[in-house]
């Protein structure tokens, strides 16, 4: 009975297979590499665009850059997005204005949870329409009421009382519920014939700007950074998509491009900010600049103009006879989650 | 003759020592476990003591934080620190 070689013994038939599965293998690896370099120019429309795609891909960060460098990659991106969208896109790279410290305040008293923020923020940053569809502003709905803590269910729960004790790690009563504001047990999509809704009261929630934002202080590669006005911002081309930033926000703030986003051309907002609202790609993160493109010209975050009920207020925290310093003066303002010390320049106020 | 009687008297000694010393290694042993029982119903009581006030601090931290997990107003003078951190984190930044 003749036994087959398994390649261990010293005959150089498995040396031999071994080499035509190796061969084999390297071939289809070959291929592999031929195939995508061929995908890639054919992908590439012209010498030119395929340097273009080289040069953002390899571009260093924009706060980093010379300023011919810098004017470069807008034109760069300027001339892709128009191409891209059929349409004169342009994008600017406007600093931040002196001697300002931009704060945001919100009535909740007068929110109705009519989401109008949700869609003019959605429709101003260009986010992605579906697929995923993506929202920088998460308006909370709740019951009134304030929290789900029961004062009933106070006393259950805890182990039965015992000749030795009470032993045991507590469990049930309110042990599961969560109290006041979660940002997790809260509805986020909701469509109501009409709002506000009998028993129900809302929170929005959007991007802190953090005065020590804690997602600045994880990210590995200083793609987010603090702006000398405030805002916390984003190099999206810089961005590695780690995520650490939306694991560090406590405020669940920050989104993340798991797909190529979607956004219909007639949609686009072409006037866009480096920044800001420019279109995104798959695999960075995004969030609320305080729609940069426009408060660096002097105008109202898209939220704001849009709230029918005025519960938006904004301004220059510098400047004591601003708006938002008003309301800080005089109303009764509260913090979410202040307790982890993140300074959000974001305040919650009731008459 | 003399000899292996005398090993009998030895064999017959150490048994009985043998066997006075279990029965007295056996009443050591049930007195520490008494005591050691004692011991443990009253550690068990004053842990049971314990439990019941730690279960009562449980309450008050319970709803302390509670109280902080609701929106807790800020008095005024809470909010002019807070912007005045605010502000001065924000030239430290600047400078």
């Amino acid at each position: 009975m003749s036994q087959q070689c398994s390649g261990h013994c010293h005959c150089g038939k498995g040396a031999e297979e071994a080499e035509s599965i190796d061969t084999t293998r390297r071939d289809l690896l070959k291929y592999m590499g031929v195939a995508a370099m061929a995908g890639a120019m054919a992908e590439a429309d012209s010498p030119e665009a395929e340097a273009a795609t080289f040069k953002e891909w390899f571009q260093t960060h924009y706060q980093l850059m010379t300023d011919s460098e810098k004017k470069a990659c807008i034109a760069r991106l300027e001339a892709r997005y128009s191409e891209e969208y059929g349409k004169h896109v342009t994008v600017s790279d406007a600093p931040p204005l002196k001697g300002v410290l931009f704060g945001y305040a919100l009535n909740i008293q007068k929110c109705i949870g009519c989401r109008t923020c949700v869609h003019a923020c959605v429709q101003e940053n260009n986010q992605s329409r579906y697929d995923p569809e993506v929202q920088w502003i998460k308006v909370l709905k709740m019951e009134k009421g304030g929290d789900s803590f029961s004062e009933d269910k106070r006393e259950k729960g805890y182990p039965e009382h015992s000749a030795i004790g009470d032993h045991g790690v507590q469990v049930g009563g309110n042990a599961y519920t969560p109290a006041g504001v979660s940002l997790e047990d809260s509805v986020r999509y909701y469509d109501p014939e009409k709002v506000p809704e009998d028993g129900s009261f809302y929170f929005p929630v959007q991007c802190q700007q953090c005065e020590k934002p804690p997602c600045v202080k994880t990210c590995p590669v200083r793609a987010t950074f603090r702006e000398p006005n405030g805002v916390v911002v984003i190099d999206y081309n810089w961005c590695i998509g780690c995520r650490m930033c939306q694991l560090a926000c406590p405020y669940g703030a920050r989104r993340f491009n798991w797909g190529e986003p979607n956004l219909p051309p007639e949609e686009m907002n072409p006037k866009t900010h480096y920044f800001g609202n420019r279109p995104r790609m798959r695999g960075v993160m995004e969030k609320c600049t305080f729609c940069l493109q426009r408060t660096r010209e002097g105008r109202m975050p898209a939220c704001l103009e849009a709230c029918p009920v005025g519960a938006r207020k904004f301004g220059n925290l510098l400047d004591p006879q601003s708006e938002i310093r008003q309301v800080l003066a005089t109303k009764r303002v509260f913090r979410f989650k202040e307790e982890f010390n993140t300074y959000p320049k974001f305040f919650y106020f009731v008459d | 003759m003399a000899r292996k009687h005398t090993d009998e008297v030895d064999i017959s000694r150490r048994r009985f020592f043998g066997k006075s010393a279990r029965v007295a290694g056996g009443v050591v042993a049930a007195g520490a476990a008494a005591s050691g029982v004692s011991k443990a119903v009253s550690a068990s009581s004053q842990c049971a003591s314990r439990m019941v006030a730690g279960a009562e601090s449980d309450d008050h931290r319970q709803g302390r934080l509670m109280m902080q997990k609701q929106m807790v107003i800020m008095s005024s003078d809470e909010k002019q620190q807070m912007l005045e951190e605010i502000i001065r984190h924000h030239f430290d930044e600047v400078g």
